[in-house]
């Protein structure tokens, strides 16, 4: 099993579960922790929308060199909600 | 979706069992909603292969009896010279048939033609006439790639279509404790029989 696969994998699974646990009694978090939730939320859309677009990509286009293919199809389902809980977390405490 | 536990008040067993239902309705849809979706828009594109042009659709009759065909090995021979350089590698005209470059032969006795599918990425595919080692057709199948992204084979092998398992029973649930979660205050009776809690 590939360290990509791995990340997919908890993309797919590890994170909704966190998703879930977050959201739990979402009105009675601390406001920091609902827009977290929230930038987790919207990652984890842009991120399905980004992994599923990349994955239909048929093998035959597919370059040794291909990066993108792989962070997108694999890594963003990991990275982006992540990314995005981390960003409302900082422009929640500015704001 | 607001609690269930709202309206009349059934049994205490029923109640817990409408409340195991919400929860393993909520968090299952959310656990399997990339999986699903991906297998939808596989599922969707591969019931239109043929209009997506994913598949080639060779109209051909036979031009001899099934009889006369020629030897299975002169319709391989046949496809690989068809074949594109790169679908082929190093294999080239005149060399024996190598087996190991192709992944199926489809004989269509009805239709007078044999499709020959080829191991490289692409998937490329000759059609070819099983009485004349005529190449009708040459073109690669756009839909095996979308099969094995749909049942799970495109990450590793035949052992990942779990993850497609995984999915199509958490929608199974999905569905059950979703026609639960609708019915159940009909069963109840009373005043959260007209409120419907989802």
């Amino acid at each position: 099993m590939s360290v990509g696969f791995l990340a997919l994998l908890v993309g797919m699974f590890a994170i909704p579960v966190a998703l879930l646990i977050m959201g739990h009694r979402y009105r009675r978090r601390h406001a920091r922790t609902r827009a977290m939730f929230r930038g987790a939320v919207i990652g984890h859309c842009v991120a399905i929308l980004v992994a599923v677009t990349w994955a239909m990509i048929p093998p035959e286009m597919w370059q040794p060199e291909d990066t993108g293919r792989g962070l997108a199809g694999y890594w963003s389902l990991l990275v982006l909600p992540v990314a995005g809980a981390l960003v409302a977390r900082f422009a929640a405490r500015d704001g | 979706m607001s609690s269930p536990l709202a309206g009349a008040r059934p049994p205490r067993r029923k109640r817990r069992f409408t409340r195991a239902a919400y929860y393993i309705h909520l968090w299952l849809g959310v656990l399997v909603t990339v999986g699903l979706i991906a297998i939808s828009i596989t599922g969707i594109l591969l019931n239109h292969k043929r209009g997506l042009g994913l598949m080639p659709e060779v109209e051909h009759a036979p031009s001899a009896p099934f009889a006369e065909s020629i030897p299975v090995e002169r319709m391989a021979y046949a496809a690989l010279v068809a074949a594109p350089q790169s679908a082929r590698g190093t294999w080239k005209p005149g060399d024996s048939v190598d087996i190991s470059l192709i992944d199926r032969m489809d004989l269509r006795p009805r239709n007078g033609y044999v499709k020959v599918r080829l191991r490289d990425k692409a998937s490329m595919e000759m059609t070819v006439d099983i009485a004349s080692g005529r190449v009708l057709h040459t073109g690669r199948r756009g839909d095996v790639f979308l099969e094995k992204l749909h049942s799970g084979e495109a990450f590793g092998g035949v052992s990942y279509v779990i993850l497609s398992d995984i999915a199509a029973v958490a929608l199974v649930l999905t569905l059950i404790t979703g026609y639960w979660l609708w019915l159940a205050p009909k069963l109840s009776g009373g005043a959260g029989a007209q409120d419907d809690v989802t």
